[in-house]
């Protein structure tokens, strides 16, 4: 990664611990700065907190499904401008309407190449840096 | 009182004989006998052709026929008319034989000469065993005949039991399926998306070891390549499962709900009846078309007209009805919110599905709906059946409640927007 931009933070919220911390390695490795929570609550305090750059939300996760994160994500004047990719083992026509209804900016389905992972997140970084 | 007459057909040539031979009959004071005589077999015959003959009495050895040709003539020109033969003293061991050609008895003439009641009691003899022996042979050809019918009508019976016996099989094994897939559809779904998580960890990992392993090359980057073809097969066989276990998308076409509720209810007829369940159709003329898919909204009704004979198993008796109604009370699904699916006030079709049966306890009553709630025994139903009716009713945007009173009955009500409505995208992908 281009060491002369500002570093990218990362909030991924899974309640995968694996997925979390393959998602951490191999987006550190590529320069960002990531941050993990558990379950939507988790990240919802984390990304008022951190204000990360972009938010990788999970679908299926216990108590808080994360399209209902995401509403909460973009209905909170804190939040409402950090941009959010879907990362779901969800991919239906209609959990993908969903996602783009509630304001995400990607849908990707899982499993997926991180490369494109990292392409989506630099798109949405950057629209995201022009007040899009 | 009057006696039935006789006629007798003498056939013999030898004047004397026939002499006595009239003589006796017409002695006899039991039977009224009418004595035609001829001299020749030739003219006996052209007188049996002319019927009202009751018997015949010949002799074996005439002008114009021969021993037993005699009787074998006579025989065949009058086929129920019994026959007795007249022989000689030496020609005993003929007569014997001209029974075996169809005659009915033989007397020695020179018998008769002396017992005269002989001839007339073997003609009477000979008539009522040809009587009796017709009358037999009636019943019998009237058993056979009846015995065929019987069989016959067996074999249609045999044939339309099994007829509907495989139509009823058929019907079974279709809902057993549409059951089963439904059930590999609901688990497929579950468990590919389970799947779908560590496989994207896996693809991960071989993401994260790859810069590494590639840059030394051989076989360790080959590896990786392979752990990666492995995870992308996977991922297009749970793709498949879920394209597999997606639903059929709605097919809407304008159509009166009392063809499907006709459509419904003939399959369901045959066991009704047998449940003592009497089916009352209510549907006011009113009730205009609706846009629905008729295949699935059949699926519906079968469903729930089912589960209420499950409820009713001492009989009793199952009312559809069907309105157009203006929707005044609130519950889910009718609001004044935008999301709500139908808004106060808003007219619309409802149709109710009425049994008197045992009612589903209070407690159990919020989880009818959900996938794989059942109260039946294991292996007697999975618990889809309310869920994807439900699915169904909410493709078209529709919904669907349950009241019911423990011992009093329940009453299943179906509502369905009148205007021609878009189907909702995805019926099934419940999760979300």
């Amino acid at each position: 990664m281009d060491k002369t931009k500002p570093q990218v933070t990362v909030l991924m919220i899974d309640d995968e611990s694996n997925a979390r911390k393959m998602a951490k390695l191999l987006l550190e490795r590529e320069g960002y700065r990531v941050v993990t929570a558990a379950n939507g609550e988790e990240g919802l305090i984390l990304a008022k907190v951190e204000q990360p750059s972009v938010v990788l939300l999970d679908l299926m996760m216990p108590k808080m499904h994360g399209h209902e994160t995401l509403r909460r994500l973009r209905g909170d004047q804190d939040t409402k401008h950090i941009p959010v990719i879907v990362v779901s083992a969800r991919g239906t026509e209609h959990d993908i309407a969903s996602s783009f209804r509630l304001g995400a900016v990607f849908h990707v389905e899982k499993p997926y190449e991180t490369n494109d992972l990292i392409q989506k997140i630099q798109i949405a970084v950057t629209l995201a840096g022009r007040g899009q | 009182m009057t006696q039935p007459r006789v006629t007798v057909l003498l056939i013999e040539d030898n004047p004397r004989d026939a002499q006595i031979m009239q003589e006796a009959l017409l002695e006899a004071k039991e039977t009224a006998f009418v004595v035609e005589w001829v001299d020749r077999v030739s003219k006996g015959l052209d007188r049996l052709a002319q019927g009202t003959v009751d018997l015949v009495l010949t002799g074996l050895q005439l002008p114009d026929s021969n021993g037993l040709q005699t009787v074998t003539r006579i025989r065949e020109q009058a086929k129920g008319v019994p026959i007795i033969v007249l022989t000689s003293l030496d020609d005993e061991a003929l007569a014997i034989q001209a029974l075996q050609k169809g005659a009915q008895d033989y007397l020695v003439k020179g018998y008769i000469q002396v017992y005269r009641n002989l001839l007339v009691r073997s003609i009477r003899y000979a008539i009522e065993r040809s009587r009796t022996e017709e009358e037999r042979t009636r019943l019998e050809k009237d058993f056979a005949a009846a015995v065929a019918a019987a069989a016959v009508a067996d074999r249609k019976r045999a044939a339309e039991l099994d007829e509907a016996y495989q139509e009823l099989k058929r019907t079974q094994a279709m809902l057993v399926q549409a059951e089963k897939l439904a059930a590999v559809g609901q688990l497929a779904s579950g468990i590919a998306h389970e799947v779908k998580n560590p496989l994207g960890i896996i693809l991960q990992c071989v993401n994260y070891l790859e810069p590494e392993l590639s840059a030394k090359g051989g076989s360790q980057a080959e590896i990786l390549q392979v752990m990666r073809e492995a995870v992308k097969t996977s991922d297009k066989i749970i793709r498949g499962l879920l394209d597999f276990s997606r639903p059929t998308p709605l097919e809407l076409k304008s159509t009166p709900i009392l063809t499907v509720i006709n459509a419904s209810l003939a399959l369901v007829q045959a066991q009704a009846h047998d449940k003592k369940i009497r089916l009352t159709t209510d549907v006011v003329p009113e009730v205009p078309p609706v846009m629905l898919d008729e295949h699935q909204m059949q699926q519906v009704f079968i469903n729930l007209i089912l589960n209420a004979f499950h409820a009713m198993p001492q009989g009793g008796a199952l009312t559809i009805r069907g309105r157009v109604k203006r929707l005044t009370e609130a519950r889910t699904g009718i609001g004044r919110r935008t999301n709500d699916t139908f808004q106060i006030g808003e007219t619309a079709l409802v149709c109710e599905i009425h049994d008197t049966g045992t009612g589903i306890p209070k407690e159990i009553l919020p989880n009818v709906f959900n996938p794989f709630f059942t109260t039946k025994p294991p292996g007697e139903g999975v618990g889809l059946g309310l869920a994807i009716t439900a699915s169904i009713i909410q493709g078209h945007r529709g919904i669907i409640y349950i009241e019911s009173k423990e011992g009093r009955g329940t009453t299943v009500s179906i509502i369905l927007p009148l205007s021609s409505a878009t189907p909702r995208p995805g019926r099934g992908d419940g999760q979300d």
